[in-house]
């Protein structure tokens, strides 16, 4: 159990929060808690990445990162023209 | 040594990460909810620094500035596309009452 795996663990606890407004708000309300939890989840796989001595697994969060962005960018404009 | 800077660094960014977890999910205010939308991202530039004092100069550091740069760049695009999107959604709930 090094500092990692440890961050990563806590950035995990903090994911609780954020499942519970994207599940429980209306959909654009809880557009940004689903945007801050794409990017927490990057930061966990680069933390896991380094803390499990698996560096290459470091891709799967810069890919993460782009999916992140480009889903919220499209959900939003999806969402803003509703009716 | 080291491994305190890394701890410190780490202890940082996800200090950062966890107050904009919670501020985004807890608060009740859309505007300020969005405020908190920003600060995971800008903990990326913490876990790069860690990553550069832990490894040296190797591909994971890179990979990890990499990381960082990337979320600064987008993040502030995705929050104004989601701050567009909650002032005409807005505007259409204050239209119909």
């Amino acid at each position: 159990m090094n500092a990692w795996l440890i961050a990563a663990m806590a950035l995990l606890v903090g994911m609780l929060p954020l499942g519970a407004a994207t599940l429980r708000r209306a959909p654009l309300d809880g557009l940004p808690a689903l945007q801050v939890a794409g990017v927490n989840a990057s930061l966990i796989l680069a933390m896991l990445a380094v803390g499990l001595d698996s560096r290459d697994f470091f891709d799967l969060a810069l890919v993460l990162a782009l999916l992140n962005f480009a889903g919220t960018i499209a959900f939003a404009t999806l969402l803003e023209r509703r009716d | 040594m080291r491994d305190a800077i890394v701890a410190a660094l780490l202890l940082v960014a996800t200090a950062t990460a966890l107050v904009g977890a919670l501020g985004a999910s807890l608060l009740r205010d859309p505007w300020a909810r969005l405020h908190y939308t920003t600060p995971p991202a800008f903990a990326a530039p913490a876990v790069a620094a860690a990553v550069a004092v832990d490894a040296g100069p190797r591909i994971v550091t890179e990979k990890a500035i990499l990381l960082a740069v990337l979320l600064v760049l987008t993040s502030p695009i995705s929050v104004q596309a989601l701050a567009r999107a909650t002032r005409t959604v807005h505007a259409a709930d204050e239209s119909e009452r």
